[in-house]
């Protein structure tokens, strides 16, 4: 089968589960919403303000609402056997990454909508001063966190204490990439994203370099 | 499998090389080093601080390098050295950040400021660390060395990214490396030698005495 | 040359240096007992 088929084939049936199952997406929404309440109680926050600490938070509670999803996204096949048969298949393995890569991708991305809209709607977060400066740096990060996430959720199938080192193995990895997203959210409330920005060639670089990293060991990470 | 008598062999002699060595190079740093001006007798630590970072990035190196023959030849010996690098480069990461701190402190006042340089190798460390945490979770079966082996790649190249994010969010000046004086300089070199040959000796015993490694004698 | 660098500093950091060394030195050992006891583990089995 085609290379493009293949990543095609099983992004469709992949998304299809996600929806029809729903536990995965829904208890990562939920989580969001639930952050949020948990920090307006804990440091007594009715604003969020974007251009300052705000920024941070906000990407805070992506990257455990994303751990939440993507630690679970292979969960399905691991269950009932069905990965052992999708690299049994004769395709190529990373066919099958870039599908499982492009699955985490959407539900981040929607994660992230979600969460903009809720920290507009319960502390005024200004997320429509630029929305689509905000949704393209969204995607920039998305790309990196989904492209690690995936890889590393894929070597934990059948691990022992594989949900304790999902995020213990994740976070220090993402420092770079959580440090440009929050520092350039801060920037872009003040003045446009500009390609020139250091922090913006630093997640590209992260994306580009992990993207085709992940890519290349998720074979080697799989076989048995 | 790795020639054991072989090993032990070299592990003995970078042993007896690094003790006369590290002996020379402390009897350097507190005898022979004149003290620098500005920062007093802490500058010293500077000995024992940089070389401690040079070889652990080393050490990692070592590992990342055995990780990619291990994914690519698919035999075990080459983890073994994966493993034996990561573990010393852990315990060179952990001097750097024991070492920074008290010259932080002795300089401006405060155990922990967030500075580019030692802020990277907190990153570094926590890195490693979990990277060791997966070798205590899953013992010796293959998926375990796989995941470690990919975590090491991965780990290895975010190093330079997470260096460059942490200089650009630090405000805070590191101290720039002042103009060493030629007895410093010797000094340095020493004590840099010294480290590098203590690591290599710490690689090779730890590959000795990994599990995995037959006796053949 | 060496004479300005060997003026008294204006405030006494021994403590500190020692501190930092005698550290790095418990690290060294506590490894190299951990390799010992390492292979000596090994032997056993």
């Amino acid at each position: 089968m085609n290379f493009l088929k293949v990543i095609f084939f099983v992004f469709i049936k992949d998304i299809k589960d996600e929806l029809r199952r729903k536990e995965n997406i829904l208890s990562s929404l939920f989580f969001q919403l639930l952050s949020l309440v948990l920090i307006h109680f804990a440091v007594d926050m009715t604003s969020i303000d974007l251009s300052k600490e705000g920024a941070g938070l906000m990407w805070l509670i992506i990257i455990f609402a994303g751990t939440i999803f993507m630690q679970n996204i292979f969960r399905k096949e691991e269950e009932n056997g069905v990965f052992l048969a999708l690299l049994l298949a004769p395709v190529d393995r990373a066919a099958i990454y870039l599908a499982k890569f492009f699955v985490s991708f959407i539900f981040l991305t929607i994660l992230e909508v979600f969460l903009f809209f809720l920290s507009f709607f319960f502390f005024g977060a200004a997320v429509f001063d630029s929305p689509l400066q905000l949704l393209i740096l969204a995607i920039g990060v998305n790309v990196g966190f989904s492209a690690l996430g995936t890889l590393i959720s894929s070597l934990l199938i059948n691990q022992k204490g594989s949900s304790i080192l999902y995020p213990l193995l994740l976070y220090p990895l993402l420092f770079p990439l959580f440090a440009a997203a929050a520092a350039l959210t801060q920037s872009t409330l003040k003045s446009s994203l500009a390609f020139s920005d250091p922090w913006l060639r630093l997640i590209i670089l992260f994306d580009i370099i992990f993207l085709a990293v992940s890519s290349m060991l998720f074979e080697s990470a799989v076989e048995e | 499998m790795i020639l054991k008598k072989l090993l032990r062999k070299w592990a003995t002699l970078f042993s007896i090389l690094a003790l006369f060595t590290n002996i020379l190079a402390l009897l350097m740093v507190f005898f022979y080093a004149p003290t620098e001006v500005q920062m007093g007798e802490v500058q010293k630590i500077f000995y024992y601080h940089v070389p401690c970072a040079i070889a652990s990035y080393f050490m990692v190196f070592i590992s990342f390098v055995f990780s990619i023959a291990f994914l690519v030849k698919k035999d075990e010996k080459y983890d073994i050295w994966a493993y034996a690098g990561a573990e010393v480069g852990l315990v060179f990461i952990l001097c750097v950040l024991v070492s920074g701190p008290i010259w932080g402190k002795a300089a401006w006042g405060k155990w922990w400021v967030w500075e580019p340089r030692l802020t990277t190798f907190l990153i570094i460390f926590l890195i490693y660390f979990s990277y060791i945490l997966v070798r205590i979770f899953g013992k010796q079966d293959t998926k375990t060395l796989k995941v470690a082996s990919v975590f090491s790649i991965i780990g290895f190249l975010d190093v330079p990214l997470v260096n460059r994010a942490v200089y650009w969010w630090g405000s805070i000046v590191h101290p720039k490396s002042v103009s060493l004086e030629p007895q410093m300089k010797l000094t340095f070199f020493v004590s840099l030698l010294s480290v590098i040959i203590l690591s290599l000796s710490f690689l090779f015993w730890r590959v000795s005495v990994d599990e995995r490694v037959i006796d053949n004698d | 040359m060496i004479s300005h660098l060997l003026q008294s500093s204006s405030k006494d950091t021994s403590f500190y240096l020692f501190l930092a060394y005698i550290l790095i030195g418990v690290i060294i050992f506590s490894y190299i007992l951990s390799l010992f006891l390492k292979a000596r583990d090994k032997k056993k089995e």
